[in-house]
C-alpha cells in the first residue's frame, strides 16, 4: 500500500524527468518509420499537386514561434513541393511576430532549390555563351573579309570594339553569376543591367560605324548593316536563352516568389483582398512597389490565387474559411497545430477546407508524400514515445487510484 | 461626444458593411474597401497600446531601485536593444527584416532567430511537462464519462504513433480490464463486465492480429476524429456562431456597449 | 556557419535551457529570460506597427501618390493622398489612451469603427461563412452505397442535435430532453478526449523542437564548428 500511496504523490520533477528521456534519447538515433498518410494530408497534397505550373499559392504564415516544431516543417514541404511543381508563392502572414520563420523558410527553399539546379543552370549559360561566340566569331571573319575587300581598316577597330563589347558582356554576366548565387534577384538584376549597358553601348558603336563609311561605300555599308541585324539577333537570342535558363532553373524573389509582409487586421484584410490585393499590400516586406514585382502584374484578387494554405496555431484558417472561402470561393488547405486541427474537422466534412495538415504528425506524411524527410519526420520516433509515456502515465495514475479506492472501501 | 457618438460611429459602420456585403456594387464596394484599409491601419495604431504602460511601470521601478528592479532593467535593455537593431537594420537594407544571405542575417532578423524565437518556443514547450504530469494526476477512469473521455483519448494517441501501437494498445486494454475488474469489486456488475470484457477482448485481438492492428490504428483515429467528434465540434460551433452573430447585432444596435466603458 | 550564427546559437540555447530550468524551480536565471521576453516582444511589435503599417500603409502611400499629382496633376492621386489624414487622425486618437481617462476616451471613436466594422462583417461572415454551410453538411442521406457511410451520416446528424441540445436549452434535461443530452453527452467526451489527445501531440512536439535545437544546432552545430577550424 506504502507504494502506490508513494506512486499518487510522486514529485512531478520525476514526470519531467521522464518525459526529457522519452523525448532525448529517441532523438539521438535514426528509426526509419513507415508512414501511413491519412486522408486529409493526402487531400491537401492533390489539391497542390494538381495545379498547373506557374499557379499561384498564397501561404498565410498564421503562427509564430510557439508552434514553430509544428508548423515549420509544413510550410517547408509546402514551399518545396510548389517550387517543384513551377508554382508561383505569394507569401504574406497575419501574425508579425511568426512572419520571419515563413520568409526564413520560403528564401531558404528557394535558395535549396537554386543549389540543386546550380550545374544545369551554369552549363545552360554556358551554353548559350558559347553559342553567342561561335556566330560573333563568324561574322568578325565575314566583316574582316569584307573590309579587306573594300579596303576600309577604319572600321575594322569599331567592329573589334563591338567584339571586344559582347566579350565583356559575357564575362560581366558570369561574375555575377559567382556573386550573386544566394539572391537570385540582384543577380537578375545585374545581369539584366549588363545586358541593358552592352546594348547601349552596341547601338552607340552602330551608329559610329555607319558615320564612318557612309560617303565612302554603299556596298560597304549594306554588309554592315546586314551583319548588324544578325549581330541584334543573336543578341537577343543570347539574352533570351539566359531568360529562360533563369526561368526552368532559378527561384527568383519578384518572379517565381513575393513575400508581401504583415498588415494588421485580419478580417479587414482578408475581405478586402478579395477586391484587390494591392489596396492594402502597396510594398512588399522590403519596400519594393508590388506594382513593380513581375510576379504580381496578373494577380489582383483571389480569382488569380489557385490554393490559399494557412499555416496556424489559432482561429485564423477559421477567418479564411469564413470570408475568403465563403464570401470569394478561395480553395483554402490548412496547416495547423495539433491544438487546432480537431477544431477544424468539421470544415473538412463541410468541405469548406481542401486538405488539413495537423501536427507534427499531418506534417511527417506530406514529407513523406514529396519524399523528402524533413525536421517533422525526424522528430516523429520522439513523438511516439512521448506519446507511449503519457498513455502509461494515464494508465498508471488510474490503476493507482483503483487500488487506492478498494483500500479505501475495505477499511471502512 | 463621449458615449452617444461612438454608438452612433459602431451603428454605421455595421449597418453600412451589411448593407455593401447585399448590394456590393459601387459607390459601396470602393467605399468598403476604404473602410477596410483604414480598419488595418488602426490595427497598426493599437500594436502599439500596451508599449507605454510597460516602459512606465519598468521605469518606475527601476528609478526608486525597487525590489526586482534589476529584471526591469532586463525588459528595458531587451526593448530598447532590440529597437535599435531594428532601426539599424531597417536604415541599413531598406527593411528591418532583412535575411542578408542565409548564414549572415540582418541584426533584427538576428535578435528575432535566436533570442524571441528560443524564448517563446521554449516558454510552449514547457507545457509538455505540465501535460503529463496533469494526465498522471488528473485523468482518472472514475465514471462513464470519464473513461470515455480517456479511451478516445488514448487511441487518439495511439493512432499517431509511427512506432509502439501494439505495447500501447495492450497498455490501454490492461487500463480497461483494471477499470472492470474495480468495478465488479464495487459490485457495479454491469458496466464492470463490460469493461473488462472490452479489455480482454481488446487485448487478445492485438495479441492475435498484431499486423493489423497497426494498419487499422490510424484509421480508428481518423474516423473519431471525423465523426463523433466532428459531430459534437460542430454542434458546439453551431452554438457558438448563434452567438456570435447574436453579439455582433446587440453590438451594432448599441445594447452591448462594454467596449466603450472599458477606456 | 559564421561567428555571428555561432554566437546566436549558444545565447538561444542558454536562453532555452534558463525556461527549461523553470521545470525545477523558480529560479532568477528564468526570470531574467522571462523578462527579457517581454522587452524584445514589445519591440518587435514596435517595429511592425512602424514599417508594415506607418511606413507601408501610410507614408509610402502617401508619397506615391503625391509624387503622381505633382507629375501629373491628377485629382485622383492628390485625393488618394490627402485622405490618409483620416485614419492616420483617427489613430492618433487611439493613442490617446496613453494619456489617461482625461483625454483617453477619445480612442473611444477609433475603437467604435473598427468595433463596428467588424461587427457588421462577423454576421455576414458567420452566416455565410460558418452556420450555412456547416447546417447543410449535416444534414446528409441516409441511403449511401456503403454500410459506413450510412452508420457515419447517422451518427453526425445525431451527435450534432444531440450536443447543440445538451449544451444550448437552458431547461432542466429531463424525459426526452435528458434522454438526447446524455447522448450529447457521450459525443462531447469522445470530442475532448480527441482534443486532449491532440493537445499532447501539440505540446510534445514542442518540447521535441527545442531539445532538436539543444542537441543538433547547438551540441553537434558547436562541434562541427570548431571540426571545420582545425
Amino acid at each position: 500500500m506504502k507504494f502506490i500511496k508513494w506512486l499518487t504523490n510522486i514529485d512531478r520533477r520525476i514526470i519531467f524527468l521522464l518525459m526529457i528521456v522519452a523525448v532525448l534519447v529517441p532523438m539521438l538515433f535514426t528509426i526509419p518509420i513507415p508512414f501511413e498518410v491519412g486522408e486529409p494530408v493526402q487531400n491537401a497534397f492533390n489539391a497542390i499537386d494538381s495545379l498547373k505550373p506557374g499557379s499561384v499559392i498564397m501561404l498565410s504564415v498564421d503562427y509564430d514561434a510557439t508552434s514553430y516544431p509544428e508548423c515549420q516543417p509544413m510550410i517547408v514541404a509546402i514551399t518545396d513541393h510548389a517550387f517543384r511543381k513551377d508554382l508561383r508563392i505569394i507569401l504574406l502572414g497575419h501574425i508579425p511576430t511568426g512572419l520571419p520563420l515563413g520568409q526564413e523558410a520560403l528564401e531558404r527553399a528557394a535558395a535549396e532549390y537554386n543549389q540543386s539546379h546550380k550545374a544545369e543552370y551554369k552549363q545552360a549559360v554556358k551554353r548559350a555563351g558559347e553559342e553567342l561566340k561561335r556566330h560573333t566569331a563568324g561574322y568578325q571573319e565575314a566583316l574582316k573579309s569584307a573590309a579587306a575587300e573594300f579596303d576600309q581598316e577604319y572600321t575594322i577597330r569599331h567592329q573589334e570594339t563591338l567584339d571586344s563589347l559582347v566579350s565583356d558582356y559575357l564575362e560581366k554576366v558570369d561574375s555575377a553569376a559567382v556573386k550573386f548565387q544566394k539572391h537570385t534577384f540582384e543577380y537578375w538584376e545585374a545581369v539584366k543591367y549588363a545586358g541593358e549597358e552592352f546594348n547601349r553601348h552596341a547601338a552607340g558603336h552602330r551608329k559610329l560605324l555607319e558615320g564612318g563609311v557612309r560617303e565612302k561605300d554603299p556596298g560597304y555599308v549594306r554588309i554592315l548593316k546586314r551583319a548588324a541585324a544578325e549581330y541584334d539577333k543573336h543578341i537577343t537570342g543570347y539574352q533570351n536563352d539566359l531568360g529562360r535558363a533563369a526561368d526552368q532553373y532559378l527561384k527568383r524573389y519578384g518572379i517565381d516568389f513575393v513575400n508581401l509582409g504583415y498588415r494588421p487586421g485580419v478580417v479587414a484584410i482578408i475581405v478586402g483582398m478579395g477586391r484587390e490585393i494591392r489596396d492594402f499590400y502597396h510594398k512588399d516586406y522590403q519596400n519594393i512597389n508590388v506594382d513593380s514585382l513581375h510576379m504580381m502584374d496578373d494577380v489582383h484578387n483571389y480569382d488569380d490565387i489557385a490554393t490559399l494554405v494557412s499555416f496556424a496555431h489559432g482561429t485564423a484558417v477559421e477567418s479564411w474559411i469564413a470570408y475568403a472561402g465563403a464570401r470569394f470561393g478561395q480553395q483554402i488547405i490548412g496547416g495547423v497545430t495539433g491544438v487546432v486541427a480537431p477544431d477544424l474537422y468539421p470544415y473538412l466534412q463541410s468541405g469548406q477546407l481542401a486538405g488539413l495538415l495537423g501536427g507534427l504528425k499531418g506534417a511527417s506524411e506530406y514529407e513523406s508524400l514529396i519524399k523528402k524527410k524533413g525536421l517533422a519526420s525526424r522528430g516523429m520516433p520522439a513523438q511516439s514515445t512521448a506519446h507511449i509515456l503519457v498513455i502509461l502515465l494515464i494508465v498508471i495514475g488510474s490503476m493507482a487510484e483503483f487500488a487506492l479506492d478498494l483500500y479505501k472501501r475495505r477499511g471502512t | 461626444m463621449k458615449r452617444t457618438l461612438p454608438l452612433v460611429i459602431t451603428f454605421l459602420a455595421g449597418v453600412f458593411v451589411v448593407v455593401t456585403f447585399f448590394i456590393p456594387r459601387e459607390p459601396f464596394g470602393s467605399l468598403e474597401q476604404r473602410m477596410l484599409v483604414w480598419a488595418s491601419i488602426l490595427g497598426g495604431f493599437t500594436l502599439l497600446l500596451g508599449i507605454d504602460s510597460l516602459i512606465k511601470h519598468h521605469g518606475r521601478k527601476l528609478a526608486r531601485g525597487e525590489k526586482d528592479w534589476f529584471y526591469s532593467l532586463v525588459t528595458l535593455v531587451g526593448l530598447f536593444g532590440t529597437l535599435a537593431a531594428g532601426i539599424v537594420t531597417w536604415v541599413k537594407y531598406g527593411t528591418p527584416l532583412e535575411l542578408a544571405s542565409l548564414d549572415k542575417v540582418g541584426g533584427f532578423f538576428w535578435v528575432y532567430k535566436w533570442i524571441m524565437v528560443p524564448l517563446q518556443g521554449t516558454m510552449f514547450a514547457l507545457l509538455a511537462f505540465f501535460i503529463a504530469s496533469a494526465a498522471y494526476r488528473a485523468f482518472r477512469a472514475r465514471t462513464f464519462d470519464a473513461t470515455l473521455l480517456l479511451v478516445a483519448a488514448i487511441l487518439v494517441m495511439i493512432g499517431r504513433l509511427s512506432m509502439g501501437v501494439i505495447p500501447a494498445t495492450l497498455v490501454l486494454a490492461v487500463l480497461l480490464t483494471a477499470a472492470g475488474i474495480h468495478r465488479l469489486l464495487i459490485r457495479k456488475p454491469v458496466f464492470g463486465a463490460v469493461l473488462a470484457a472490452a479489455g480482454v477482448s481488446l487485448g487478445a485481438l492485438v495479441l492475435a492480429f498484431p499486423q493489423d492492428a497497426i494498419r487499422l490504428a490510424p484509421q480508428v483515429q481518423e474516423w473519431l476524429m471525423s465523426v463523433p467528434q466532428t459531430a459534437a465540434r460542430r454542434g458546439i460551433l453551431i452554438g457558438v456562431t448563434l452567438g456570435t452573430i447574436a453579439m455582433s447585432i446587440r453590438i451594432i444596435l448599441g445594447i452591448e456597449r462594454t467596449y466603450i466603458s472599458s477606456t | 556557419m559564421n561567428l555571428p550564427t555561432l554566437l546566436g546559437i549558444w545565447i538561444a540555447a542558454t536562453l532555452t535551457i534558463a525556461i527549461l530550468s523553470f521545470l525545477y524551480r523558480d529560479n532568477p536565471l528564468y526570470k531574467f529570460a522571462e523578462h527579457l521576453y517581454v522587452g524584445v516582444s514589445a519591440a518587435y511589435w514596435v517595429i511592425f506597427a512602424a514599417k508594415f503599417t506607418m511606413q507601408d500603409m501610410l507614408v509610402s502611400v502617401f508619397a506615391d501618390n503625391w509624387r503622381q499629382f505633382l507629375e501629373t496633376g491628377s485629382a485622383t492621386a492628390f485625393w488618394e493622398a490627402w485622405i490618409l489624414v483620416i485614419p492616420t487622425a483617427l489613430g492618433f486618437l487611439m493613442l490617446t489612451r496613453w494619456f489617461g481617462p482625461k483625454v483617453g476616451w477619445l480612442s473611444r471613436w477609433p475603437i467604435a469603427f473598427t468595433i463596428g466594422l467588424g461587427a457588421g462583417l462577423g454576421i455576414t461572415g458567420s452566416i455565410q461563412g460558418i452556420l450555412l454551410p456547416q447546417v447543410q453538411a449535416t444534414i446528409l442521406p441516409l441511403w449511401t452505397p456503403d454500410l459506413w457511410g450510412i452508420v457515419a451520416n447517422i451518427l453526425l446528424f445525431a451527435g450534432v442535435i444531440s450536443s447543440i441540445i445538451y449544451f444550448y436549452f437552458s431547461r432542466p434535461h429531463k424525459g426526452l430532453l435528458g434522454g438526447v443530452s446524455r447522448v450529447g453527452i457521450t459525443f462531447i467526451m469522445v470530442s475532448f478526449g480527441a482534443a486532449f489527445g491532440y493537445t499532447v501531440m501539440s505540446r510534445v512536439s514542442l518540447l521535441i523542437g527545442r531539445l532538436y535545437f539543444l542537441v543538433y544546432d547547438w551540441i553537434v552545430g558547436t562541434v562541427d564548428f570548431f571540426k571545420a577550424l582545425l
